[in-house]
């Protein structure tokens, strides 16, 4: 292999894991706080895609899409979390489970009704739209400001949850929620906000992603597979641990296509399967006092 | 209630269910016809095309033939082959349907032909190109009015071979119509003097196609064509992916990989690209022409080839009920009937082949251009006439 091919699957696993962390990062942290379950957190990621796609191309704005996908994503999380989670929460993970899978159909459709089935595109801005050449490596633009973004977003959620005061009682209610409660804190409250910025980011990451795949019904299923994925190895509930694992996975399904192309998701199972069997409760979890 | 009273109801009960059962039987002259299509998901606007065509089919035959009403029976197999089983057996066993047509996968309609044949119910597949089930697994009940995957990428191996250059690469989705297709068009580039230097086969519902880009990129000037199928939504990521990193090789394919259903996902990305099929929307023959007109004054919108596929399936069921005058009894008479059948397709030259089922039709190379009124269409580059599977595995088994 050249350097300029090595160079171009360092940047594209980096792209993909981090964009595959801005989508997870909302499951991780519902897992973590209420230990919800919620399969239907790829169509979140599928609604902010087609929200931003219709208002990017009324307004000609990309920026403007993809405030849409993320308004438009936090207000469907917020429903479906004030309409149906809060009512499941007693009622432990399998009502979950089976509540948000069939979501997952009912937002599929939806999709389907309103914007019909084709499959969507969004060209990139034009200010992205370059190639870089570099080292016999051709870079593409968007993938840059894929991973810029990725990046902003990572440290925003690290500083918000070391630096505020928000942050801090989330983490606590994390590591120890009943005795966050005990001390008084609501976390119910926290985690529809919780809920909610997950959903936006899932929804903002779905737009961003639609000049590289496209935007059509069903699209958030194969990612949801991926962030599930990414969750368990993580350690449940830990974000940084999922950040480890996004870029853990992003590398082995980029390696994966280029080794083995007919079974890179077989690769994604086999990264699973392995740091279950070093670390069973994934690379940053603690395990559960039951 | 005793037990002599209940034992009388039940007695009741069934002499009135076969009373009704006898009722429908006689009345039984609706036509029936099982759709095994998927309405939702990604394989959701193919079924949705190829119902279209078989309703613009019914409504030209005005509802009818031989006295028969024609009734659709349609219900989502979600592209998944249990569910399409299970649909297959209920048609079958509950709405005594005359008549299955679809499925758009070749995984489906691998897995529903055990029944199909077993139940001895016609199937007319309206899009799903496996080879194998118009070889091998042929039935005298399995009647394919689309194309087979060697149909389509032999021809076209051949003529990239004679005008594109000789050193092809491959690139499909790992799966059976993927594998079929690809070997196809390597045989036909292969016969025409030209070899392949580099086959990748990434896994199905890849999304992300940078690392095959820069597989390709690695080849440099070392290939002149590069033939790809990929499936769904996949094909408008490959293609667009494909123009950014501005690859050179003269892309060939399917024609659906680039065709009306993603045009406006592509844009400018797919001029240039080559492709074969079996019908072409902008041919300017009358019928054609005419078929074109009526279908966009009804639908608003112009016919794909999956359109067609639906519209000539539902036109061979009409025309063999009126042939055998409604009376669909005589299993090897309705097979001898299709088989006689002509119908003027739209797509020109169209003919069940007795041998194995699978249509003999033209091929059309095309390349897709963009008019000047900034509409996308395929021009035809060369058409392939007349062109039959010439595989002689298919035994047809009536039993």
């Amino acid at each position: 292999m050249n350097t300029g091919g090595l160079i171009e699957y360092l940047v594209n696993g980096l792209q993909a894991g981090l964009l595959l962390f801005v989508i997870s990062t909302g499951l991780t942290l519902s897992f973590g706080l209420m230990r919800v379950v919620n399969l239907a957190h790829g169509s979140f990621y599928m609604l902010g895609a087609f929200v931003g796609l219709t208002v990017a191309q009324l307004s000609g704005s990309f920026i403007l899409g993809a405030v849409a996908a993320a308004i438009g994503a936090a207000i469907a999380g917020w429903v479906i979390e004030r309409a149906l989670f809060r009512r499941l929460y007693p009622r432990g993970p399998f009502a979950q489970m089976l509540v948000s899978f069939g979501l997952i159909f009912v937002f599929d459709e939806l999709v389907r009704i309103v914007w019909g089935g084709d499959v969507r595109s969004l060209p990139r801005p034009a200010a992205l739209s370059d190639s870089y050449e570099w080292l016999g490596a051709s870079i593409e633009g968007y993938r840059l400001f894929l991973i810029a973004f990725g990046a902003l977003v990572c440290a925003a959620l690290f500083v918000g949850l070391v630096r505020t005061p928000i942050g801090t009682a989330v983490r606590a209610a994390v590591d120890d929620r009943e005795a966050s409660e005990l001390l008084g804190m609501k976390v119910t409250a926290l985690f529809s906000l919780v809920f909610l910025v997950g959903a936006g980011l899932a929804g903002v990451a779905g737009y961003v992603a639609i000049p590289i795949v496209n935007a059509f019904p069903g699209m958030g299923d194969d990612v949801l597979v991926s962030c599930l994925v990414v969750v368990v190895i993580g350690g449940l509930g830990s974000v940084l641990g999922s950040l480890l694992a996004s870029l853990l996975i992003g590398y082995a399904l980029t390696v994966g296509q280029v080794l083995v192309a007919g079974y890179a998701p077989a690769v994604m199972y086999a990264v699973l399967t392995l740091v279950l069997l070093l670390r069973p409760h994934g690379l940053l979890g603690k395990a559960e006092g039951v | 209630m005793n037990k002599l009273n209940a034992l009388g109801c039940a007695r009741m009960a069934l002499a009135a269910s076969f009373a009704i059962g006898a009722a429908s039987a006689s009345a039984a002259e609706d036509l029936k016809i099982g759709t095994v299509l998927s309405f939702s998901q990604v394989m959701g606007v193919y079924g949705n095309a190829i119902l279209d065509g078989m309703n613009f089919a019914i409504e030209e035959a005005g509802g009818s033939v031989a006295g028969r009403k024609i009734v659709l029976v349609k219900e989502d197999d979600k592209n998944d082959p249990k569910v399409a089983l299970q649909l297959v057996r209920r048609y079958v066993k509950d709405e005594k349907v005359n008549f299955l047509v679809g499925p758009v996968a070749s995984h489906v309609a691998a897995a529903i032909r055990d029944e199909v044949h077993r139940s001895k119910t016609f199937l007319l597949i309206a899009n799903a190109g496996n080879d194998e089930l118009t070889r091998e697994l042929c039935s005298p009940y399995v009647i394919r009015t689309s194309f087979s995957n060697w149909q389509w990428n032999y021809p076209l191996g051949e003529y990239a071979a004679a005008n594109l250059g000789k050193r092809g690469a491959i690139i499909a989705s790992n799966y059976v119509a993927g594998k079929q297709m690809g070997s196809s068009f390597a045989d036909g580039f292969k016969k025409g003097g030209g070899s392949i230097v580099d086959e990748q086969w990434p896994a199905m519902g890849t999304a992300d196609f940078a690392s095959t880009m820069t597989k390709l990129r690695g080849l440099g000037n070392g290939v002149d064509v590069v033939w790809n199928f990929i499936p769904g939504s996949g094909t408008v990521n490959f293609i667009n992916q494909y123009a950014q990193a501005k690859l050179k090789p003269q892309q060939v394919g399917p024609q659906s990989n680039a065709d009306e259903f993603f045009f406006d996902a592509l844009k400018d990305n797919a001029i240039g690209v080559i492709g074969s099929g079996q019908y072409v929307q902008s041919m300017e023959t009358p019928r054609n022409l005419a078929f074109v007109a009526a279908y966009k004054k009804k639908y608003n919108r112009a016919p794909a080839p999956v359109d067609v596929a639906g519209y000539d399936s539902m036109r061979l069921i009409i025309e063999t009920a009126r042939r055998l005058n409604g009376n669909l009894s005589d299993k090897k008479a309705v097979r001898q009937a299709m088989v006689d059948s002509e119908i003027d397709s739209p797509r020109g030259y169209f003919k069940i082949d007795a041998k194995d089922g699978n249509v003999i039709q033209n091929i059309y190379i095309t390349k897709v251009v963009k008019r000047a009124n900034g509409a996308y269409a395929h021009d035809v580059l060369k058409t392939m006439e007349k062109v039959r599977d010439p595989d002689t595995s298919c035994k047809l088994n009536w039993d």
